[in-house]
């Protein structure tokens, strides 16, 4: 059979693969063994009944869950004392409308077959087995004994394998020859063909089968292109992309997660600790930099920053979005549904859901990243390179010295009993003051009566600001003063007084600010919040319709103790609603942030936020220094009983004595260094548990932000796995509770993943699903086997596919003994063959680069745009512009293509890779003619095509047949046969006519792409041996592992 | 939110008018060794089509296709179809607690000092037979308002664009559902096996509309329920065009040759 009609019929038979698999299951009643629960009857009540007797509470009709024995037999629908009499078999028989099960209305009617596999099993005593996934693995798993002859027997997957194949009558396919093996094994952990140099090698190797074989998995696994590929897969399930969704859709900056995945692949951590790390490595002691980076994988959901989008919202979409990756990423699980109820079909309640949602819910983030400014969202962790983290830690505590110093001495000062000296001083000089006496209206606001009935104070309606622009915004290592008097005739939630920022929510309230939070003072200093910021809070609301002062003073520390309020003089009792700001308050460009340098101070209103509606202020001052407690009620005309603390922060800030003068000025300058040079070192974003006390979690009812239910505190679902008192009750705990020995999933999960990037299946085909709904496993016992050896070899993934790949199993040629394996079994789920399918996305573009030799081998770093159709971007209107880079940026390997999630790179998704807004296990896989097209016309592969032309014209001079040999080979890993090779030079003959006719046709495409050619060669020649390649590039090999 | 009829962003591209032939004719120029082989899969069934997954309709289909124009950064419907004089009236007045009913506000409006109400700027009058409100902003439109029908009581509990305009394309507002192309596409079937069942066309124009493939994907059903989509430019379909220096041909030849290969 060729190739050729070989394709036709397998492709031809998948449609009819669903009777297929019927028809494997319907073995006459007489030589099938009684009906398995698992595998017979559960799918059966799973998805006839289930929905109304199953683990969901609030959709359960008539107190009745079939889903457990106890609970049917209570409710009576199976009679223990007489089975074949039981309730269940009269309804599912009847044909009364009223009586029968499911109710015609279901509209999932169960056939005779069914019918008669439920009344044999209830016969039998309706036993009830747990769920396949659910049941921990076992601590041996039994490896079966091939009797048959004819099996290649490598290694115990071979032995479960021959099992299966002997049962159902199939024969292992050959042995796949060396290079296809080499091939097919390259693209599995490297994503890249073998060299022809690598495969002369293999070939030429002596050395037995196991022993040439695990030479070239040793090879391949010491590659930096084995952590790329292995990296690659898991983009998809972590939701991996560069901007953050939505519609606005901006940069995310989280490519140094993927570095860190790249590294860990490349380390071999171990899969135990590669969950730990992404889902708790914050929380682990002494967390490195790498722990810290690897939790970015639970910030990479998308996020928004649309304008009036309610902050809440989107948070509690988030924290859902990790319960929801998680569950399918590392359980297995489609957790979604117990979002909104307890899940209908697996027994994942919605109380689970939550309980999940509060180990993940607990860092301090906002629900909106920011419009006005570019920096990551908190918690985020700065990325230091060289010996800045060295000169941070130095520069942090010689800060930290100099400030016990001062707080030393203050406290000395005020602990002393001599009695303090009258201090002296005159009224203390403003930098900007406004009295508002000649205010002319503007916007909505307008002069008022004045303080005291002397000239005038301003008036606000809340809309406008009143812009203070010759006061530059404070920065955070800038001690200040801000004094001013105000009368509010109405308390609101977050009234802003002052300001000197650009927006609220839209700029991550970056800046400072005083506002009123229903009369309560509250003044800000904020990087991006919460997360990064102080902020202090007064206990009690300011009067209404009254003249009351309010100072504000800021040491320069960037502790919430060294911001000050003061109420008509006084220094005010506040509580601490923040105190970690760890960066610069003002905007800057260097970050990106719109409008640097145009943001100053401003009073009465602010942009999308809560103005000073019918509020009053007047005498306004601004101090770019801090006042002490005597200069503030000496400015504000009170008489105030000074306590020894008060006179010491006026004598630390005006002492003549140069000791205290020399730390004073030594620790500004060190506090405008550390700034400085903390501005340079960018960050990610990553989890970091708040310190406060656990944030609460509630039930959502319907899943709904504003429907709060019952508080919950982190949980795990019980029916999985019973949480360990011993464990912390945080990530950490979650982590051990997923990579615990009795957890039936995670191990099973990774398994699968890992026999599904061999074969392209997974022994359970449902990757994204191991509950009731998903499929059953091909070879239950291969794949609790499979997991207990990787358990048992210390979670090493090398390890174990270096058994999947040395098997014979694997080994097979995609091609079965006999043709009608084919028909019997379409998918291979019986394994009486290689695996045989199109290379993802990513695999086929890398394959062209690399065989044209344009790959660059370039490890991470930031994401590069290569080509792509014009306009893409533009059309999305999400006012993006793509800009095309130049040089190497074009030959990167695919996982580094920049992911606009609203438009993702069409040379990729038009392959089937998702739009990586969401976690996604497993890919489709289509052949579509689109596919062809982009092969056949992308700038790309014609590049490609015409720089490997260019290669093998100037390795081969001469030898026309020697070419077509290398460049068949090059792009296959074989040789051509005769005719294949006769097919080749009638081709190259053709076009050679062709384009000699038309030589400026020849120069038009060999002038593809921007990688320079060589100009000397004859444009017809090139030209002619470029089709040829592009020919190459859409043979079936090219595209097809087999 | 009260919407016209513009609720979908899909096409059901009917294909009656063309043969299978033509079909395949107007692909053949550029298929290669994958989209080969899923074409000649089609051998199997080319008089069937693709059947829907509702399989016999049980009333026979009126219509050959839908279009569906999706106007994002359209008029409003407030100065189109839907006509509110009570509006006008209250026009500067604050909104009523009995119309708002404790609704959440965005935090575009939400700090506003005031809410106050806001009327269309044109002029409404009835059209035709059957009295429709039209504005007299579409006196074309209004000349055949007994051929439309307008449906005034679509509303969406979202208050931002992106889960709003989600919502309206897939029944739900969080992103990764079928989009209502796609269930179409998926219950209805095709005719033919080749060309998209659901094509989708955006504004040419600077990014007028932000519109995002999610619109039109196909969410957990296959992908190839998802929206194709034509662009406004010259090359209405990606990939499409041949490269610089090869004609028909030349691609000709050069498929004939991947054929014998194959």
């Amino acid at each position: 059979m060729t190739t050729k009609s070989r394709t036709f019929v397998l492709l031809a038979l998948v449609p009819i693969t669903l009777m297929a698999a019927l028809s494997v299951r319907a073995e006459s009643p007489a030589d099938r063994p009684k009906p398995g629960f698992n595998r017979d009857i559960r799918p059966l009540l799973s998805d006839r009944c289930f929905a109304c007797h199953g683990p969901d509470k609030t959709s359960r009709k008539a107190d009745l869950r079939l889903d457990r024995r106890d609970e049917a037999i209570r409710a009576g629908v199976l009679d223990p004392a007489n089975f074949s009499e039981s309730e269940i078999l009269a309804r599912i028989a009847s044909d009364d409308p009223d009586e029968m099960m499911p109710p015609p209305a279901f509209k999932k009617p169960l056939s005779q077959q069914e019918k008669s596999l439920l009344r044999e099993w209830v016969a039998q005593g309706a036993e009830y087995e747990p769920h396949w996934a659910f049941v921990p693995v076992p601590k041996t798993v039994p490896v079966p004994e091939v009797k048959e002859s004819g099996f290649v027997v490598a290694n115990p997957i071979d032995r479960f394998a021959a099992e299966r194949l002997a049962k159902e009558g199939l024969k292992q396919a050959r042995q796949a020859d060396r290079t296809t093996w080499l091939r097919r094994v390259s693209f599995d952990l490297t994503g890249l063909p073998p060299t022809l140099a690598e495969i002369d090698a293999f070939l030429a190797d002596t050395r037995l089968d196991d022993a040439a074989k695990n030479a070239v998995l040793d090879r391949l696994f010491s590659s930096d292109a084995y952590a790329e590929r292995m990296a690659m897969d898991w983009l998809d399930v972590a939701r991996y992309a560069d901007t953050f969704g939505y519609q606005a859709d901006r940069d995310m900056h989280t490519w140094p997660w993927r570095d860190w995945l790249i590294d860990a692949f490349r380390k071999n951590l171990p899969y135990d600790k590669f969950v730990t790390w992404q889902i708790a490595g914050d929380l682990l002691p002494e967390a490195t930099k790498e722990q810290i980076l690897a939790t970015a994988f639970n910030r990479l959901h998308r996020q928004t920053n649309e304008g009036g989008s309610i902050e809440e919202e989107f948070r509690v979409e988030y924290v859902s979005d990790r319960v929801r990756t998680a569950g399918t990423a590392f359980l297995g699980l489609s957790m979604e549904c117990s979002r909104c109820h307890d899940h209908k079909y697996d027994p994942i309640s919605q109380k689970d859901f939550y309980g999940l949602s509060a180990f993940f819910g607990n860092i301090d983030e906002h629900g909106l990243y920011s419009h006005f400014t570019e920096t990551a969202p908190t918690p985020a962790l700065p990325l230091y390179s060289g010996d800045q983290k060295t000169r941070h830690e130095t520069l942090k505590k010689e800060i930290a010295e100099l400030q016990g110093k001062l707080d030393g001495w203050l406290a000395s000062y005020a602990a002393g009993s001599e009695k303090p000296k009258p201090a002296e001083f005159g009224s203390p000089k403003a930098d900007f003051s406004k009295n508002f006496d000649d205010l002319k209206p503007a916007g909505d606001y307008a002069p008022a009566e004045g303080r005291g009935g002397i000239g005038h104070s301003i008036r606000f309606e809340g809309d406008d600001a009143f812009v203070c622009k010759d006061v530059a915004p404070f920065r955070r290592s800038d001690p200040f003063t801000v004094s001013l008097w105000l009368k509010p005739s109405a308390h609101k939630p977050r009234m802003v007084v002052w300001h000197a920022s650009r927006a609220a929510e839209d700029s991550a309230y970056r800046g400072s600010s005083l506002i009123l939070d229903d009369g309560v003072p509250v003044v800000s200093l904020i990087h991006f919040w919460p997360g990064d910021a102080i902020a202090i809070r007064a206990r009690r609301p300011v009067p209404m319709d009254a003249w009351t002062q309010l100072s504000v003073t800021y040491d320069g520390s960037s502790r919430a103790q060294g911001l000050r309020l003061y109420v008509n003089g006084v220094e005010e009792p506040v509580e601490v609603v923040r105190d970690r700001l760890t960066r610069d308050i003002v905007h800057n460009a260097a970050w990106g942030d719109a409008d640097a340098g145009s943001v100053s101070l401003a009073l009465g209103a602010r942009f999308r936020d809560v103005g000073f509606q019918g509020g009053q202020i007047d005498d306004l001052e601004v101090f770019r220094r801090e006042l002490s407690p005597l200069e503030v009620a000496h400015a504000a005309g009170a008489k105030i009983e000074a306590s020894r603390a008060d006179f010491a922060r006026h004598v630390l800030l005006h002492s003549p004595d140069d000791d205290i003068r020399k730390i004073r000025d030594d620790l500004t300058k060190l506090r405008k260094e550390e700034n400085e040079l903390i501005s340079g070192i960018p960050q990610v974003m990553v989890m970091k548990e708040w310190p406060g006390p656990r944030k609460p979690a509630y039930v959502l009812h319907r899943g709904e932000y504003t429907a709060r239910g019952e508080e919950v505190g982190p949980s795990t679902p019980s029916a999985i796995l019973p949480f360990d008192p011993s464990w912390p009750n945080d990530r950490v705990g979650l982590a051990k509770w997923m990579t615990d020995d009795r957890n039936p999933l995670v191990s099973r999960v990774i398994a699968n993943r890992l026999w599904m990037l061999c074969f392209g299946r997974g022994l359970v085909a449902t990757l994204e699903d191991f509950g009731y709904q998903g499929e059953e496993p091909t070879h239950p016992e291969l794949l609790s086997w499979l997991a207990r050896d990787l358990m048992d070899h210390g979670w090493d993934l090398r390890h174990t596919l270096r058994t999947i790949l040395t098997s014979a199993t694997y080994g097979q040629s995609s091609t079965p003994r006999d043709p009608a394996t084919y028909e019997k079994d379409p998918d291979n789920r019986l394994l009486a063959r290689g695996p045989r399918y199109r290379l993802s996305a990513e695999m086929i573009r890398d394959n062209a680069l690399a065989v044209s030799g344009l790959l660059v081998r370039k490890v991470g770093g930031p994401s590069v745009k290569p080509y792509q159709p014009a306009g893409l971007w533009e059309e999305s209107g999400t006012g993006k512009t793509y800009v095309q880079e130049h040089g190497e940026s074009l030959y990167r390997r695919s996982m580094y293509t920049f992911w606009r999630r609203t438009a993702p790179p069409p040379s990729m998704t038009t392959f089937d890779a998702p739009s990586r807004e969401f976690c996604m296990v497993k890919r489709e896989r289509t052949a579509t003619p689109l596919q062809a097209l982009a092969i056949l016309n992308d700038v790309q592969y014609v590049e490609a095509a015409r720089v490997l032309a260019e290669r093998l014209i100037k390795d081969l001079p001469g030898d026309e047949d020697e070419r077509l040999r290398t460049a068949f080979r090059v792009c296959t890993s074989h040789s051509p046969s005769e005719p294949q090779l006769q097919v080749l030079k009638r081709l190259l003959d053709e076009q050679k006519s062709r384009f000699g006719a038309d030589r400026e046709s020849a120069g038009k495409l060999i002038a593809t792409g921007e990688f320079a050619r060589d100009q000397k060669l004859d444009p017809v020649e090139h030209a002619a041996m470029t089709v040829v390649i592009q020919t190459l590039f859409n043979y079936d090999p090219f595209v097809t592992k087999r | 939110m009260s919407e016209t009829n513009r609720t979908g962003c899909c096409g059901i591209e009917a294909t009656a008018g063309l043969s299978r032939r033509q079909m395949l004719g107007r692909f053949a120029h550029g298929i290669g060794g994958i989209a080969l082989a899923d074409l000649m899969r089609a051998n199997a069934h080319a008089a069937t089509g693709t059947p829907g997954a509702l399989g016999v309709l049980h009333h026979p289909p009126k219509i050959k296709r839908v279009i569906s124009l999706f106007q994002s950064g359209g008029p409003s419907h407030l100065e189109t179809f839907d006509y509110k004089p009570l509006l006008k009236k209250m026009e500067g007045q604050d909104l009523p607690a009995s119309v708002r009913m404790g609704q959440r506000l965005t935090g575009m409006s939400g700090y506003q000092a005031r809410l106050p109400l806001v009327g269309s700027f044109t002029g409404f009058r009835q059209h035709g037979p059957s009295g429709a409100w039209i504005s007299d902003l579409l006196p074309h439109t209004a000349r055949i308002a007994d051929k439309i029908c307008v449906i005034r009581s679509l509303h969406s509990e979202a208050i931002n664009h992106d889960p709003a305009i989600t919502f309206l394309q897939t029944g739900f507002q969080i992103a990764g559902r079928p989009s209502i192309g796609s269930w179409l596409s998926y219950g209805l079937g095709s005719e033919n096996e080749d060309l998209p069942t659901f094509v989708v066309l955006i504004t040419k124009g600077k990014g007028g509309q932000p519109l995002y493939s999610r619109l039109w994907g196909s969410g957990f059903l296959p992908s190839r329920h998802q929206g194709v989509q034509f662009r406004a430019s010259a090359e209405p379909v990606l990939y499409l065009n041949n490269p610089a220096g090869v004609d028909s041909a030349s691609r000709r030849s050069m498929l004939d040759r991947l054929r014998d290969l194959h």
